[in-house]
């Protein structure tokens, strides 16, 4: 079965242009997403559990 | 190989004597297996997947059949990207160097294509095909090579100056090329082509290779690349159809086909060789990131830029460790 | 009896692997108290991507290359294969990011390093032949343009993109086998050598044991 919103994805994509630089919406999403994750991922405190302490 | 270690060096290798924590691997593994199966379930059930019916000949010839009459003359004329490729096509050019080296020359022609028999004399043999396109078959083959090359040639000049429109060719020394084409461009209109190439009169055929070549000569799949964004010069090979993300891992291979001089085919001899040095560069940069920890100045960036300070903040703090420098 | 010549091969890879590699390394349940970031579980979710990307994998070569443009479950099947292979970028690049700013290759890892910069050059590779055996108009355009890069260095004489079935074999068999290998080697290394310790610690400044 395709996507529930297969219809909108299989629209034409909308470009960002700046001089000759050019990037898809989607795309620029997926690598801002990159560097979100990467940064949450450093600085999200992590479950801190020694050996031998119990929960 | 072994040089005398630092102790700081010495410490990074052995096996950890310090405090531990509880960890359960296979734990681990399990929920990072339904964590991605469930995200990419999601994803699928929300946007699908990007698949854009091929294109054919038959889609080519009916909505752009000028073009495709006039493609198939520079098959014949051998003037046509196809032909004049060289290696591993043919030997009718050089195609990129690299300063002395000729890698793509070099290489040697491992995949034979001869456009004008494996694109239209051939497929049109392959056919039933109407009188006059039997007769000027009959004549092609019966001419010399010189002659057959001045045919189409005078054809293929007579139709760049008439701008590509077909009827607005004056009458000249075409020989059986006009009937040729029109006998092509009939066959490929009817779908016939398509099949003759895909099979290219054998029954198992699985080297798409003259299809593909063939195809991309004329403004058909050109259009097409341009109309969805694809091309390489505007980040084209970054990029999916539709609104389906693309593959950014391939920014940086990209990002050298739109700077001069790779940017300009007629800047001499980067731009005219483009694709050749991007290749080399890409090499490179690929060799660099692999070996990365042997190069000074760049392994030595995490240790002056300390985002490890973040990281391991925890740890740092509850042992009371500060920054080391060098 | 030890270091005789006579001594079987058998018993030497045995004896090797458990000295270099015991089951404790590969099975471990502590890990040292500095494994403590968000950051760590991105090695995991790479390898549990391509587990999605492999099984869903197997399921269009089952099922044939033309299967999914025509079949509802196809389709979702495919989607499956497309997202993962999405998913497993996205982490592995994060992965190497991190690994980068750890300075990971430290204490005789660079063969941790390598192997996983290869298995990230591997995976383009693997993925490149994926898009070309689509068997849609990508293909037809990828196929059509890519020939030209490779041409260029002569590599495209023996790496033919628009031979369908040569790329179709190399993205089913041959370069999946490579990148497992690759991939295998790289945890094993990870494991063998222990996850590197922070840049900032050292002998002075690391209380031992079970604290």
């Amino acid at each position: 079965m395709s996507g529930l919103f297969s219809d909108f994805m299989n629209l034409h994509a909308v470009y960002l242009k700046w001089g000759w630089i050019q990037v898809s919406v989607t795309n620029l999403i997926v690598i801002l997403l990159m560097f979100t994750i990467f940064a949450l991922a450093i600085f999200l405190p992590f479950p801190n559990k020694k050996k031998g302490e119990k929960k | 190989m072994r040089k005398n270690l630092t102790p700081k060096q010495n410490f990074d290798a052995k096996p950890w004597s310090g405090k531990l924590r509880e960890y359960d691997i296979i734990k681990e593994g399990v929920i990072a297996l339904v964590v991605v199966a469930i995200l990419v379930a999601t994803l699928s059930f929300l946007f699908g997947s990007p698949d854009e019916k091929t294109l054919t000949f038959r889609g080519w010839a009916q909505s752009n059949s000028e073009n495709f009459y006039a493609t198939t003359v520079q098959e014949l004329a051998g003037t046509s990207g196809s032909a004049t490729y060289g290696r591993p096509y043919n030997a009718n050019g050089d195609g990129l160097n690299i300063g002395p080296l000729f890698l793509q020359k070099w290489a040697g022609v491992t995949h034979r294509v001869t456009p004008a028999n494996d694109f239209v004399i051939k497929p049109l043999t392959l056919e039933v095909q109407p009188a006059e396109v039997s007769t000027a078959l009959m004549t092609w083959k019966s001419a010399s090579s010189e002659q057959q090359n001045k045919w189409a040639t005078n054809l293929d000049t007579a139709i760049g100056k008439a701008d590509g429109k077909i009827a607005a060719v004056p009458a000249g020394d075409y020989g059986p090329v006009p009937a040729l084409a029109k006998g092509l461009t009939d066959m490929a209109k009817a779908g016939a082509l398509d099949a003759a190439l895909l099979s290219q009169g054998g029954f198992f055929q699985t080297d798409s290779t003259k299809q593909i070549l063939f195809f991309g000569d004329g403004a058909y799949l050109d259009d097409a690349g341009t109309a969805a964004n694809l091309q390489g010069g505007t980040w084209g090979m970054m990029n999916e159809t539709g609104r389906y993300p693309g593959q950014a891992w391939l920014w940086l291979y990209s990002f050298w086909y739109q700077i001069p001089p790779f940017n300009n085919e007629n800047s001499h001899p980067i731009g005219a060789n483009a694709d050749a040095y991007i290749m080399l560069i890409m090499g490179g940069l690929s060799l660099g990131l692999i070996l990365l920890p042997l190069i000074p100045g760049v392994r030595s960036l995490p240790i002056r830029i300390p985002i490890h300070r973040a990281i391991w903040r925890s740890y740092y703090q509850s042992e009371g460790i500060k920054r080391r420098r060098g | 009896m030890s270091n005789s010549p006579k001594k079987p091969w058998t018993a030497k890879l045995r004896e090797g692997w458990q000295n270099n590699l015991p089951i404790e390394k590969l099975l471990p349940d502590t890990q040292p108290a500095y494994v403590a970031s968000w950051i760590y579980v991105f090695g995991v979710l790479t390898i549990a991507a391509l587990g999605v990307i492999l099984i869903s994998g197997l399921a269009l070569a089952f099922a044939g290359p033309a299967w999914y443009h025509t079949s509802h479950f196809g389709h979702w099947v495919n989607s499956l294969h497309f997202w993962s292979v999405q998913l497993f970028f996205v982490f592995m690049v994060v992965h190497l990011w991190g690994k980068f700013w750890m300075a990971a290759w430290r204490g005789r890892r660079l063969m941790t390093w390598i192997t996983g910069s290869v298995a990230f050059v591997a995976s383009i590779a693997t993925a490149f032949t994926g898009y070309l055996i689509q068997t849609n108009f990508d293909s037809q355009w990828i196929a059509f343009e890519a020939k030209d890069g490779f041409n260029s260095v002569g590599i495209g004489a023996f790496f033919n993109v628009t031979n369908l079935g040569q790329m179709l074999l190399l993205h089913v068999a041959f370069l999946p086998l490579i990148l497992g290998v690759i991939t295998f080697i790289h945890v094993i290394m990870v494991r063998k050598r222990g996850v590197v310790p922070p840049i900032d610690s050292d002998e002075s400044n690391t209380s031992g044991g079970l604290k």
